[in-house]
């Protein structure tokens, strides 16, 4: 099975995050990166399912040069090779766009099966894989938590609000975004890393032409919502609005 | 126009649709007429309790194929909708089931698609929308590009149920027709829901599995 995993690049977890001088976008030289959380689990789970049902896992990211440092990451934990659509405007583009740069290359690599994360940490569109399965013209599913191939279909558990789930079938080839913690991650071996320097990264042009959807016109610290409130009055008067602020307010009722 | 895509399951109207609505009659301020629509089979109950809202009509869109979601059905039949009805915009609850089909809507119809809304604000004639960024450590006021209707799905809980503006008499609800020739050849190619069930009551959802697990993604609102 031909497998792809889209992964991208972003600000680690523990990064602060500084605004460049129109307030727009964030300064991209106090960054340090690491690879996005949810896709690290679309990996392992292409991992998997490789070990399982044979094949290859092929890298896909769209970036600027300093996203190899995640594309070597993928090639060091498995992944056999990688694709990687290399652009500098690339770096802050929305999922709509980021789409639209990789989708012309990895339609010429008919994948059977393509996984990605249910979002990023950085933009958080949570469109990006949707995008690209319509762009490929083919299925999608979101928020996986357990794929099972059977020859030409998959079927796969999806998460609905509330504790529920949903199982779908749908044929071959497909596009799933995964939900994190899903499966264990493995790390790098030192063998690993070595046999990464070896393998394929092949750099391809953006398309031209791509315009992104949204301008963000202002970035700023979310204002803080929290404060505490005293509910005065007699005990019977206090509950009676401690239990209509719960339920109106707090909607924890 | 804003037109608010509210979303039902088996007759039950999530109530996340009266969120969207309440951001829609925000961003309005009665200066552009609000409508409601509803997809599925055997809606006509849950139309009548959206009649209720101040809006100017509510749209029922009844197919076989949109009895039990698949974001082929729902694509189709929403595309069909927001073409007719040519709105500036189209608000949805950001719930898993609007993130399953709305980018896949917004790239069909070519249109720009902004998630996780949690403020919106018109600026002199242009509708602005917060949403958060960087996992919620920046908040990013956004304007979406190219040409209209716009597409926004709104956070659950930014906005408040119980503040969706009631009319003083039912709205209009009329059948907006699903082409179900068309729908024939195309709803059935992919994804068929086979089952569905809740999770043991001993095994809480959010149980961490592994370490990892504990960063699992909620997929919808944050800030409840």
């Amino acid at each position: 099975m031909k497998i792809a995993v889209c992964i991208k690049q972003v600000p680690t977890r523990e990064w602060q995050p500084r605004l460049n001088d129109d307030k727009t976008w964030v300064r991209d030289q106090d960054v340090s990166y690491e690879m996005n959380e949810p896709d690290a689990y679309a990996l392992e789970e292409s991992l998997r399912l490789r070990e399982k049902h044979g094949g290859e896992v092929v890298v896909c990211s769209a970036g600027p040069a300093r996203v190899q440092q995640v594309i070597r990451e993928a090639l060091a934990r498995g992944a056999d090779r990688a694709l990687h659509v290399e652009d500098d405007a690339l770096g802050a583009a929305d999922a709509f766009t980021a789409a639209a740069a990789l989708a012309p290359a990895m339609a010429e690599q008919k994948f059977d099966l393509i996984l990605t994360g249910l979002q990023s940490d950085d933009q958080g569109h949570a469109q990006f894989g949707p995008v690209l399965a319509e762009k490929l013209g083919i299925p999608h599913s979101t928020i996986i938590m357990e794929v099972n191939v059977d020859g030409s279909s998959l079927r796969v558990k999806r998460e609905l609000e509330g504790g529920w789930f949903q199982y779908v079938t749908m044929p071959l080839p497909a596009l799933l975004t995964i939900q994190s913690g899903i499966n264990t991650l493995r790390y790098a071996t030192l063998k690993g890393i070595m046999a990464a320097k070896k393998k394929e990264i092949a750099k391809v042009a953006a398309p031209a032409g791509l315009a992104s959807r949204q301008t963000i016109t202002a970035l700023y610290a979310p204002q803080k919502s929290k404060q505490t409130v005293m509910i005065g009055g007699s005990p019977a008067e206090a509950a009676k609005e401690l239990v209509k602020r719960l339920r109106e307010e707090a909607r924890v009722l | 126009m804003i037109l608010v895509v509210a979303e039902q399951k088996a007759g039950k109207l999530n109530r996340a649709s009266w969120e969207a609505i309440a951001a829609a009659q925000q961003l309005s301020g009665g200066g552009m007429p609000v409508k409601v629509a509803v997809a599925g089979q055997g809606v006509a109950a849950v139309a009548g309790e959206l009649a209720q809202a101040a809006v100017a009509e509510v749209l029922t869109v009844e197919h076989a194929a949109l009895g039990s979601y698949t974001p082929d059905a729902f694509v189709q039949a929403l595309q069909q909708v927001i073409t007719a009805q040519a709105p500036a915009l189209v608000f949805f609850p950001h719930t898993y089931q609007t993130r399953d089909f709305s980018p896949t809507l917004a790239t069909r119809l070519d249109r720009a698609l902004i998630t996780d809304v949690t403020a919106v604000k018109q600026d002199g004639g242009t509708a602005t929308f917060a949403r958060p960024m960087f996992q919620g450590k920046l908040t990013a006021d956004v304007v979406p590009q190219g040409p209209g209707p716009h597409l926004v799905t709104i956070q659950i809980g930014a906005f408040r149920a119980d503040q969706a503006a009631k009319g003083a008499s039912p709205a209009p609800v009329t059948a907006a027709a699903a082409a179900a020739s068309q729908a024939a050849r195309d709803w059935s190619t992919a994804s068929v829901a086979t089952a569905a069930r809740p999770v043991a009551a001993a095994t809480p959802r959010q149980a961490p599995r592994n370490s990892a697990a504990a960063t699992r993604h909620q997929g919808t609102s944050r800030s409840r």
